[in-house]
Parts: structure tokens; sequence; C-alpha cells
């Protein structure tokens, strides 16, 4: 059985591979449905991802476990919210009113305090350990801050400046991600449509 | 190539030779073994010539001594032979290790022709200076009567008979008799014994100690030549040949003492009644247990003895008859030499004398040592047998209970006249032979308590003192020269065996000065006085002495016998180191050890620190609670609060009086894109971020969007590919005002239409990009070049960089993609990592943060979100920076003082 599944995952990925060389209608018309195909299994994965969450709770909520009532309490808002959606679509007022009212505030609370956070943490820096590195990075963070930050007075001269040099900086960091993610990309491509790694299972 | 060694010459040859090249020797041995062969049988006389010649002396002398045995045997009956008990006196004669101690000194004195022998300061004698031993405590020149080692106590000096005849008739009946054959005792210690068995000229045997035994006799025999005393043994004969069977006795006593037969002339060819071995055990309880079994036996084997003393065999019989002790018979003549020694000058035979009066002395040689007699004091008169001997038990002095000299059975068992331990005086004169007259004409008469050897002495005295504690070595004595179990007739054999024994150390013990043994005993520490040994010092046998501990040896070593000071009286009288003088008490004692453990100063330390973390495992711990309000949390409350207190005023004062940053470059290229799009072109509208960045995305967002569409009023497709970004669609027109009525007032799924989410990730972007019907069948669009512009809207660089990517490959199949722009909307995070694709042309513009969007000019001129945003934002990215500055500053310098005082305190 790990044959046969190495197997379909390696000729899929090389008519995928091949159609995107290889500019032939049956192979794009083969990759067209298997990209179909995963689109379909990526769209149920995510409803398998929900009723996993709703098992959970669940299992929680009958062994009595630490926190079950707010596994509950989530499965129930699941269950509503969902059946709501299905029955009154995304435009529901009610639907936006959950969406403006909960969801949103939530989310957002907690990246409010994500900013006390840092604030808390770049203070507390220099205690825990000054050293050069903490100093660079410090002193990076409050640069970037400045460059971009509105005065009373306008402008802080030489933001410009300050925002193409660290701008500087960062592309070249960013450049490096990308490559390095590119390259990634490859080779876990290459390692499946090997066989080498088996992400689907069957090691 | 081998070469083979030639048996003759011993030069080597190669080994094809069969002939020795040098002297033809063959080298092909008929004696070599080779491989397979059986070997042959060969006489090992053949092979005597290749034997060292020390060997073949060796061979010689054994088979010449063999030859002599041989005839010896054939001449005399061989002896019945009788499973006698160990001969414990068989090693006197064993105990001289030097030729000139063989001959007793007291022999060596009393012969004129042959030369004393001086008291050997040397190693002990062997058994043939078993008298000459009794000497050595002296240091001067003992005379030879004197010191008789018989502890008997009742041995009674008797006259010797001075016949003449009586020793060379011996001498010459000895010349044809058998070799002892039953001697039990050791060989050693018959070898004195042995040497009167043989003939003279035997006796001049290669074997130096045959040789060595007899020539004391050969000088006797001369001696009383001259003298003529030795006509006794004749009539011993006589007298032996009357002698009645010898009732039961030990029969290894009996055979020990036959060459004591052949001493006194006894007829070889006469079988010798059958008599029990002489058995010199330290069985206390069985002396005086057979007092009256008759000793006819003995008393023939001690026949030779009564003709040395000239006694007729006759009155010997009688008087063996009264006696019941075998030992003392044997003895007897011991008891003359006694006599001699306390009476100089007496050296007339009473030739009229009974033959039994003649050899009372030795009858009472074994004899028990009566109680009430004190060994010094000296015999009356030579009343009959019985006084004659009395001397012999007088030796070992006052005999107790549980010293009890080793003859003092026979003595209780004849009924013994007291002996005579006084000096032999004119009768010793009268009745000792000629031969032993001259002996002890040279000899001092010693005083009565000298007429005692020293030694002997000295084991009645310490007996005497420590009787209640009993002493071993006593019996130790009275095993050496008794025989408790035999009858009272002292025989040949008994003799011999009394002679043979291996003497004691203390008895052997030479002079101060001596080898090994004395130095022994020397060590012997004086802590016997606590002690619980009940043994004296002086009593304790060399086996004994050699178990004790090495190290208590050694750490109780005294000094060398030379500094030790000499003793005075006693029968250690003379010696020196004999007891070593230490300290006694606590001195002596073995040194207390420590119980304690040794332990070192760090295994305690670790002892103690498990100690008590074994204590603290039973103790309860206090639990430490960390404090309510931490200074960390006081902290980021105030931040919190400073923070919410600051925007929330702001933004509820609506300030917009930042200046805003003057339009770049960048946003205004992303203005004239906007402007290129068709009138009411189909574009489409990616919606990538999570709610929890709604605020700023639409912030961001929102200004375009709404310049967009205010200018060209293009149809906008939304699409996601998060699951909450169809529910953000709305929030996002709403925020923009796109669908308000004071905006552009757009209707959905009129102008605006929300496709939902997008499933697969890149799968999903792929498929849509290149079949938008087929993915999303209510786009509205078959081909994705449909839509004029793709703007992303994206939190995180992931979505973009899909897009960029599955977009920019797209757009290199199909040609009609390449004109359409594609525009990013990131975040402020998300923007760095989206700026390369800028750069890189893939991404045609994009409007990173609050800080462009707010720059990006609206051409409807109505304020977008990012401006009411700005002057809040700019205040609170003040703050943000000011708190960072001076809380670093401030941290800083307290974990500086914290770190120094540390570093003081510690």
């Amino acid at each position: 059985m790990r044959v046969v599944t190495a197997a379909i995952a390696i000729a899929a990925g090389l008519f995928v591979l091949a159609g995107y060389f290889f500019p032939i209608a049956v192979l794009a018309d083969l990759r067209m449905r298997l990209i179909d195909g995963a689109i379909l299994i990526a769209g149920m994965a995510v409803l398998v991802g929900i009723y996993n969450l709703i098992a959970v709770q669940m299992e929680k909520i009958r062994t009595r476990q630490k926190g079950s009532t707010y596994g509950g309490l989530l499965a129930l808002s699941l269950v509503i919210t969902f059946g709501f959606g299905l029955l009154y679509g995304p435009e529901n007022p009610y639907i936006r009113l959950t969406v403006d009212a909960i969801i949103v505030p939530v989310e957002a609370s907690l990246m409010a305090i994500l900013a006390v956070t840092l604030i808390y943490a770049s203070i507390r820096l220099l205690r825990r350990r000054a050293n050069l590195l903490s100093m660079v990075f410090l002193s990076a963070a409050v640069l970037a801050l400045v460059a971009v930050v509105p005065t009373p007075l306008g402008p802080i001269p030489g933001d410009r400046a300050i925002s193409s040099f660290l701008g500087m900086l960062s592309g070249g960091g960013a450049r490096g991600l990308l490559l390095g993610i590119a390259l990634g990309t490859l080779l876990t491509g290459l390692r499946v449509l090997f066989g080498v790694d088996r992400p689907y299972g069957g090691n | 190539m081998p070469d083979i060694r030639c048996p003759n010459c011993g030069k080597n040859n190669p080994d094809f030779l069969d002939v020795c090249q040098f002297c033809q020797t063959s080298l092909k041995s008929d004696s070599l073994l080779h491989i397979g062969e059986k070997p042959t049988r060969k006489d090992t006389g053949e092979l005597e010539r290749v034997l060292p010649d020390w060997l073949r002396d060796v061979r010689q002398q054994s088979r010449e001594s063999a030859q002599e045995e041989e005839t010896a045997q054939s001449v005399t009956p061989p002896k019945v032979q009788k499973n006698e008990p160990p001969d414990l006196l068989a090693g006197l004669a064993s105990q001289s290790g030097n030729e000139d101690e063989d001959i007793p000194d007291w022999l060596a004195s009393i012969n004129p022709v042959a030369k004393p022998k001086p008291a050997a300061p040397s190693a002990p004698a062997p058994e043939a200076d078993f008298f000459a031993q009794f000497n050595k405590p002296e240091s001067k020149p003992e005379p030879p009567p004197k010191e008789v080692p018989v502890d008997t106590g009742t041995a009674k000096q008797a006259p010797f008979t001075s016949e003449k005849d009586e020793l060379s008739d011996w001498f010459a009946s000895q010349t044809s008799q058998a070799p002892e054959e039953v001697v039990e005792p050791p060989s050693q210690g018959m070898d004195w014994a042995r040497s009167f068995d043989s003939s003279p000229a035997p006796a001049q045997e290669p074997a130096p100690k045959e040789e060595e035994d007899l020539s004391w006799l050969h000088n006797l025999e001369e001696a009383s030549k001259q003298t003529g005393d030795l006509q006794a043994p004749k009539q011993s004969t006589d007298w032996m040949a009357d002698l009645p069977a010898a009732p039961s006795q030990p029969a290894g006593a009996q055979e020990d003492l036959s060459w004591l037969d052949r001493l006194g002339g006894v007829d070889i060819n006469e079988p010798l009644p059958s008599a029990p071995t002489f058995e010199p055990q330290p069985v206390e309880p069985s002396r005086g247990q057979q007092p009256s079994e008759p000793s006819s036996t003995s008393q023939e084997d001690l026949s030779w003895l009564d003709q040395l003393g000239g006694t007729q065999p006759e009155q010997g019989s009688n008087i063996f008859e009264e006696k019941s002790a075998g030992p003392q018979e044997d003895l007897s003549w011991l008891d003359q030499f006694a006599a001699q020694t306390q009476e100089p000058g007496p050296s007339e035979p009473t030739a009229s004398k009974p033959a039994g009066e003649d050899l009372s002395w030795l009858s009472d040689l074994g004899a028990t040592s009566e109680p009430a007699q004190p060994f010094e004091t000296a015999p009356s008169q030579p009343a009959g047998v019985q006084e004659d001997l009395s001397w012999l038990g007088d030796l070992g002095g006052e005999p107790t209970p549980a010293s009890a000299p080793p003859f003092a059975d026979f003595g209780t068992a004849m009924d013994l006249p007291p002996r005579q331990t006084a000096p032999l005086g004119d009768l010793f004169h009268e009745e000792t032979p000629d031969w032993l007259k001259s002996a002890t004409e040279a000899s001092s008469k010693p005083a009565d308590n000298e007429m005692v050897p020293d030694w002997f002495q000295g084991t009645v005295q310490p007996a005497e003192e420590k009787a209640p504690a009993g002493q071993p070595a006593a019996p130790f004595e009275a095993d050496v020269f008794s025989a408790p179990a035999e009858p009272s007739s002292l025989s040949g054999q008994d003799v011999d065996s009394l002679f043979s024994v291996d003497m004691p150390d203390w008895l052997s013990q030479p002079e101060p000065g001596a080898g090994g043994p004395a130095s022994a005993q020397a060590e012997i520490p004086l802590g016997e006085a606590g002690s619980d040994e009940s043994l004296a010092p002086v009593d304790l046998p060399s086996w004994v002495q050699a178990m004790r501990p090495v190290e208590a040896v050694i750490s109780e070593t005294v000094a060398s016998p030379e500094d030790q000071p000499e003793e005075q009286e006693g029968p250690l009288a003379g010696l020196r180191g004999v007891i070593p003088v230490g300290p006694v008490g606590s001195a002596q004692r073995p040194k207390a050890v420590s119980l304690k453990l040794q332990a070192s100063a760090e295994q305690q330390a670790g002892a103690a620190l498990l100690e008590r973390i074994l204590g603290s495992e039973t103790n309860p711990r206090p639990l430490t609670t960390a404090p309510v309000v931490v200074s960390q949390q006081v902290l980021r409350w105030i931040l919190a609060a400073l923070f919410l207190i600051v925007i929330s005023v702001l933004i509820s004062m609506r300030s917009e009086q930042m200046p805003v940053t003057a339009n770049s470059e960048k946003v205004l290229g992303i203005s004239n894109i906007t402007l290129n799009i068709p009138e009411g072109a189909k574009v489409l509208v990616v919606i990538d971020y999570e709610p929890s960045l709604a605020g700023e995305m639409e912030a961001v967002s929102a200004t375009l969007l709404d310049d967009m569409v205010f200018k060209r009023h293009p149809q906008l497709s939304f699409v996601s590919t998060s699951p909450m970004g169809s529910a953000l669609v709305e929030r996002l027109m709403t925020n923009a005002k796109i669908n308000q009525p004071e905006g552009n007032n757009y209707q959905a799924g009129v102008q605006y239409f929300n496709l939902g989410y997008l499933p697969g990730g890149p799968a999903g972007v792929l498929g849509f990009i290149e079949n938008p019907a087929a993915v999303i069948p209510t786009s509205g669009v078959t081909a994705f070049s449909e839509y004029a512009a793709v703007i992303v809207l994206s939190d995180h660089a992931e979505s973009g960089r899909v897009w960029v990517e599955q977009l920019h490959a797209q757009k290199q199949i199909e040609p009609a993609l390449a004109g359409q722009p594609l525009l990013m909307v990131a975040s402020a995070q998300a923007g760095p990592l989206l700026q390369p694709y800028v750069l890189s042309g893939q991404i045609t513009g994009m409007i990173s943060g609050l800080a462009e969007a707010a720059q990006y000019p609206s051409a409807s001129n109505r304020p977008g979100i990012a401006r009411s945003y700005w002057d809040t934002f700019g205040f609170a990215l003040l703050m943000s920076i000011a708190l960072i500055v001076i809380g670093s500053l401030w941290s800083l310098i307290t974990g500086i003082r914290a770190r120094r005082a540390e570093a003081e305190q510690g």
C-alpha cells in the first residue's frame, strides 16, 4: 500500500510539472484535474478540521477535563455560526454582527496586547542582556519607528534616508529569506517526486 | 642443519653421519628412541657411567652398606618386626649435628684416650650426644660423670663393674650381629643405637655417623682393656640367658633398645623374647600402672648394660624381676655414672658384688622417683638394685604428682628403695669398672645440687613451683625418659628408645650464643606472668614456640643473648637469652586498634551532607508563594493604561493636526496605475488578512479602493484564500464607505461580488488563475485575463508571495496576463518581505503600512481612515519610542548597578 501511495503522489507531481514545461493539452487537462482534486481535498480538509475540533472539545466535555466548559461553548458557537452561515449567507446582518462584534474585536485586542508586550520587552531587554547585539536591535527598532513617526512639527529630517537605509537592510534580508524559501520549496518538491519524503504516510 | 652431539666426546657432528668424526663413536645409538618405536628396557647400571662422580660415590657407599647389612642380617636372626609406637627418644641420637658432639662428653671424659669432647656451645648434638647435651648448660668443662641426663629420680647410682672382658666380648659379639630391624624410632635416632650393633669394622664404615657412634665405645673398650673391667659381659651374657621370658611389654621399647642388648654382649643367636615397644608417651596416669609387671624381657635386653657395669646376669635377672620398669634397668649404668660424678675417685669395681647389684643403677634408671626423696639427696649405700638406680631417679629433683619424672612409674612399680642422690663416694669406686673409674677420676665431685644437671634441676624445680598449674613440659620430660606403659624391666630396646627420642629443645638447647633454637627461645617474652599460660617459658617446646606469631616474636625480640645476663641458678644456670628480658605488662600487649572509622574531613563532610539531605526529606518545606503583584505586572499595567488613555483621548478628539509626509513617488505611481484601469472593468481583490489586523488593513486599503472606485467604477470581485476573508469583505466595504451612500454606494452582487473562500492554497490560486470559472463558477469570468487588475490585501507575506508566484508563472504562459497589474496592499510587518517582489517588478505597486497609506492622494479628497488614524498613530508611536528609549536606559542603569552589587557581595 505504501508503494501505491508513493506512486500516485509521484505520478501526480510529474504530470503537473510536465504540464508546466510541455504545453500539451492532455497534460494541461490532466494538471487541471489534479489541481481541482487538490482544491477539493483542501476544502474538505477544512471541514474535517472543524469536525476534529468539535470532536476534541466534545471529548473534553465527556471526560470532564479542565476547560471542558469553554470547549462546550466553543462547539456551540461553532454550530450556531455554521448553521446560520449556511442558511443566511455571510452577508446576513447577524453574521456580520457576529464578525464585527465578536471575532474582529477579540483578535484585535490580542494584537493590541502584543504591542504592549513588545514595548515592555524592549524596555527590559537591556536589563536582562546588556550586550552589543541587544543595543543594535533596539537602535534599529527605534530608528524604524523614528523614520515613520509623524511629529507635530512635521516629518523628521532624514527620515527618508533612514527609511532607505533600513529598507536596504531589510530588503537584503527579505531576499535571503525568499531565496531560502524558494530553494526549500524546490527541494521538498523534488524529494516528494523522488519518493524520499512521503508526507502523505507510508514511512 | 641440525647436528648430533657425540655421547662420547661431546662434539657436534652433522646429522648425516653415523659415526663421530672425532672419536669414531657411533652416533646412531640404539638407545635413542625414534618416533614410533617402543623403548627398550635398559639396566640402569649401564648408565652409571654417565652419572656424576659424587652420585657414583653415594651409590657405591649405599651398595656397600647394603651389603654389610645383608651380611649382618644373615648372621643374626631377624627380629620379629613389631608395630612399635614412635620412639620419642629416638631423636636423641639424631640431635647432634656435629661430629664432635657425637661422642657424649661424659663418655669422652671418662676415657682418657679418647679426647674429651668439650661441652658444645654449638648446635644441639644428635642422639649420640644425648648425654653430652646435659653437660652443655655448664659453661665450664663438665665432668663427664656428673651430667647424666636422667630425670627419673629413681635411678640409683650403682657401681660399675669394670670387668675388662665384658665389653670386649660384647664388642666382638657385635660384629656378627644383625642390625636392628625393627627400630621404629627415626633412623637418625637409632644411628647411635645401631652403631653399637655393627662390628668394629663396620663401625668405621663410610657412614660417618656409625663410626662416630662406635668410637666412644671403642675407646671405652680400650680403656676397659687397660683396666681389665670388661669381664662382666660374659657373665652378663649368662645372666641374660638365664633371664625368664619377658612379659608383655611395649614392643617398641624392647626392640628399640636391642642395640643395648648387643652392647652388653648378648648372644645374638638367642632369640630374644618378644618385647613390647618402648613408648615414652606422656601418659601420667599410666605411670605406676604397671608396677608389678615383670620386665624379664627388658631384663634380657638390658643385660649388656649389666655387663657394662660388670654385673652378673643372674643377679641382674633378679634385679629385673624385682623391678617393674624397663627403663630403669636400661639406664642402670647411668646410675653408676651419676655415682661417679658424685664421688670422684672410686674406681674399684666390686667384682664380688652380684651382677644384679652392679646393674642396679641401670634398673633404677627408669624407675619413678620416690616422692619423698629429693633429687639431690645422696644415696646412702648401694643397698641393692633399687638403691643403685636411685640416683637416676633423684636426678630429676623432688618429684611431684604433676611433674613426675619420666621414670616415675618404674620406681613406684618396683618399690625401689630410696635412691641415692649423694655422691658416689667409696662405693662408687668399688663398684664402678675401671674404665669408668678412669673417666670419673678427672671429674670433680660436684655438690649435691650440682649432681643433677642444671637443666634437669630446672625441670624439676619449675615443676615444683608450678605444680598446681600443671606443666606440660614436665610430662614431656617424663615422656622423654619414661615408658609409662612399660613394665618394670627395662630392656635394651627401651634404652634405645630412650636415647633415640628426639631431644626437646630445652634439653638439646646449646649453650648461650648458639644458633636458632636458643635464640628463638630467647625471643619468648616474659609475658607469661600476665597471660593465662601455665607453662614456664623454659618449658615450652620448640614446636610451641614456632607457633607464635612472627610479629609478636619480632616485636618482642629482646636483645641478643649476649646482652642478657647469665642465669645463675636453676636448670638454665649458665645459659643466656633463654628467657628474654623484656618488659612485662602493657608493653607486651598488642596495640589497641581503634574501632573508629577512619574517615577524612572530606568524607565526613560528605556524610554530614548526606545526612542533612536525608533529614530534609521528612521535613516539610515552606512553599514559596509568588506575590500577587509583581513589578513586571505593574509595568505592563502602566504601559497598557498609558496607551489606552492616550490613544482613547486622541481618537475621541479626532485630531488631524499632525502633518502628513509628502507623497512619495511610489505612492504616486500606484495612483497612476489605478487611473489606467478601464472604466467599469473587473478587478479582483484578494483579501488575505486576518481579523486581528483588519483595522490596519482596512485603513491602508480603504484609501486605494475608494480612489479606484471613485475614479473608475470597477466591478470588484472579492476572493479570499483564508476562511475569514470572505467575512471581512463587507466590513471593508463599509469602513471604506464604498457601499455607503455617502460614499460610492456600491451594491453587493452588482458592483462588487464576494466570491468566497478559495481553498487549496497555491493550488487553488493556480487553478483559479488558470480557470476561474472551473474553480469558482460564480466568478463571472472565463479567464483570469478578464480581470483588469489584481489587488492583493495581505497582512502576511506568504499569501502575497503565493499570488505573486502563481500569477507571474501564468503570465509567462498567457501573454494576455502580461499587462495585468498586480497591486499589493500589505501591513507594515509584511511590507519589507514583499519589497523584493516590488523591486523585481513582479508587484506593480505596493502600499505598506499606515504611513504610506496616508500619503496616497485621494482624488475624492475624502479623508480616509488612514488620515483619521494618523494623529493617534503618531502620538502612540512617539510614546512608544519614548518608552523604549527611556525604559531601555533605565533598565541598563539598573542592571549595571545590580550586577555591581552582586559582584561586591559576591
